[in-house]
């Protein structure tokens, strides 16, 4: 059974606007998308920046209300899930957010910090500290920084310290948005390693956002591919190389840097044009205006995620 | 990290200044009546010009310039004081609430907020002020009534910008409250801005109380700066203006400038704009 299903789910922004807004363009940050995630899966969801990823996070976790569509979290829905069933929502599902430094409040010590969730949850004075100290164990820093501020800490450290805030109320799914992408690229594989280890300790399950590729398939078991509020393609990762079909998908993965300057040449298939306005949708497929191969009716009507494999979903009207 | 607020205001020449105005006023206000004993009382000894007795002259009912000069402290205080504190509570309630109750009662609460910033307050205040024949509560209350509009319109739009933070998402993601994560994670954000619509509500009650009192509407069995000047005022043709008026009235400035002063050093300190021209001014000189 699946631990997190999302049917047709949609966010629209600027719909709710005054009667003078009239005719105002809608940007449709996350149209119509459909995934599935088992319990103990990480799925990975990538795209350029903008494409509704983070949006499509955010609504998984009811931050947002979204315009469309169903969320079900554990075979209950918790679309519409308000008040005190949602805030026993909030100790199942977390996330970790891009910007290991705003994330936390910086005049908190890192000890108040982790406590908070604990703290909205009830837990005593005693049972919080011993809490955090092991949470802080956990990801791999000293219990000793609990009475340190989060400024005194490097980007990784911040990282694990948000990660260590997730996972203080034992949740069973975690929204992993973009945590390794502004750290620096010596500090991403520790994280990485982390996330993994901790996965395999507590049985979690990550919905993994990214725009790195590498980052993405080093951890996810499956991988989603958003463009422009759509998923264009889901496949396995151990067969993202050499079964990927949506020519986004494959622009993508020529445009992961190659170590191996011989290898270089094989990747030709680089991406066209600029990452398109999300107010301003094309007609038909929406990436035909940079797909290499569109056709005549890639200008028309807008191809459907279908199943071309056994769990390889496409949609593109070249298959 | 997060600026020193109390820092800058402690450290720049202004907040110096308007700190010390301020404190020289607060003193006056709290050991005035017991240094000067009962001021109000009348005497035979009309128009006496200062002398040791009385270090800033007697007025026509004989009373002590000095001793009504602290009493007058005391009003001019407690008035600006608690009015200000009130605005800045009416304001932070109806400007966080409007936020985070969201919706329509945003707009309900902002376009209320519009009607009665549109209100032209001075004109109104005096005309009920006028005809309720407020005592000094009264008055308080009343200028608060009328001073939170600005001041919560300003702290609506921080608090929205402060509830997009990321730590606030994540607050929300880990089942905080909305009056904890308002006392918690945005009340700590928006105390400068607090503390200057305090100093500028309480700047602006000064005013009105001195200038309600000079126009006769204030309680006039009060002593009242206002009052004072007024009744100065009455005496210009004779030598005694000098100690009648000039007291009263370069103590309201005082107030005054010491509340500007104060309100200006903490706004240097959030507006990193203003604070540059700030250290470029000092460099220069």
């Amino acid at each position: 059974m699946s631990l997190l299903r999302v049917i047709d789910l949609a966010k629209h922004y600027g719909t709710g606007g005054g009667f003078l807004a009239g005719g105002r363009e809608k940007v449709l940050a996350v149209d119509g998308v459909s995934l599935s995630l088992a319990r103990g899966e990480t799925l990975g969801l990538v795209g350029e920046s903008g494409c509704g990823k983070s949006t499509l996070g955010r609504l998984i976790l009811r931050l947002e209300e979204p315009t469309a569509g169903k969320i079900f979290f554990a075979g209950e829905e918790i679309t519409a899930w308000t008040g005190k069933r949602l805030r026993e929502l909030r100790q199942r599902v977390q996330i970790v957010f891009q910007d290991s430094y705003s994330s936390l409040n910086s005049r908190q010590t890192v000890g108040a910090i982790i406590e908070e969730p604990l703290l909205n949850f009830g837990a005593g004075k005693k049972e919080r500290q011993k809490k955090v100290r092991e949470l802080l164990a956990t990801v791999g820093l000293e219990p000793e920084l609990v009475s340190r501020y989060p400024h005194e800490f490097s980007g990784g450290q911040r990282q694990r310290i948000n990660i260590a805030r997730a996972l203080a109320l034992k949740p069973e799914f975690i929204v992993c948005d973009e945590p390794v992408s502004s750290l620096d690229v010596s500090i991403r594989a520790q994280v990485l390693n982390l996330l993994r280890e901790l996965k395999k300790e507590f049985g979690l399950s990550y919905l993994f956002i990214s725009h790195d590729l590498a980052a993405v398939s080093y951890l996810a078991d499956r991988v989603a591919v958003m463009y422009l509020g759509k998923i264009v393609e889901v496949l396995a990762t151990r067969r993202l190389l050499d079964d990927a079909r949506h020519p986004y998908t494959r622009t993508l993965l020529a445009a992961v840097p190659v170590p191996d300057p011989r290898q270089r040449e094989v990747c030709q298939e680089v991406i066209k044009g600029e990452p398109p306005d999300p107010a301003k949708h094309p007609k038909g497929c929406r990436f035909h205006p940079r797909c290499p191969g569109a056709i005549d009716v890639c200008r028309r009507t807008e191809p459907v995620l279908e199943e071309v494999n056994e769990g390889h979903l496409v949609a593109c009207h070249l298959d | 990290m997060h600026i020193n607020y109390w820092e800058h205001a402690t450290t720049s020449v202004q907040g110096r200044i308007g700190g010390a105005l301020l404190g020289a006023v607060l003193v006056a206000a709290l050991i005035g009546p017991i240094v000067a004993g009962s001021a109000d009382l009348p005497s035979r000894d009309i128009f006496h010009p200062p002398s040791a007795a009385h270090p800033l002259g007697t007025n026509d009912f004989g009373q002590d310039v000095l001793g009504l000069l602290l009493a007058g402290a005391r009003l001019s205080l407690t008035v600006a004081l608690s009015a200000g504190l009130l605005t800045t509570v009416l304001s932070a309630l109806v400007g966080a609430g409007a936020v985070m109750t969201g919706g329509l009662w945003d707009r309900v609460l902002m376009r209320f907020t519009d009607v009665m910033l549109a209100v032209p307050s001075v004109v109104v205040i005096i005309v009920i002020a006028a005809y309720l024949r407020l005592n000094p509560v009264g008055l308080i209350l009343l200028i608060a009534l009328f001073g939170w509009p600005g001041t919560a319109r300003v702290i609506r739009a921080r608090t929205l910008t402060l509830v997009g933070r990321t730590h606030v998402l994540a607050a929300r993601t880990f089942g905080a409250a909305k009056p904890y994560l308002l006392y918690r994670h945005i009340l700590p954000d928006l105390v400068p801005l607090l503390l200057v619509g305090f100093l500028q509500s309480a700047r602006r009650a000064v005013f009105l109380e001195a200038g309600l009192a000079f126009l006769g509407i204030g309680d006039p069995t009060v002593v009242s700066w206002g009052i004072m000047i007024q009744n100065a005022l009455r005496f210009y043709y004779m030598e005694a203006w000098v100690w009648l008026l000039l007291p009263p009235a370069l103590a309201v400035a005082a107030t005054i400038l010491a509340f500007n002063l104060l309100g200006n050093s903490i706004e240097q300190a959030v507006d990193p704009r203003l604070r540059r021209l700030h250290t470029k001014g000092v460099a220069n000189a």
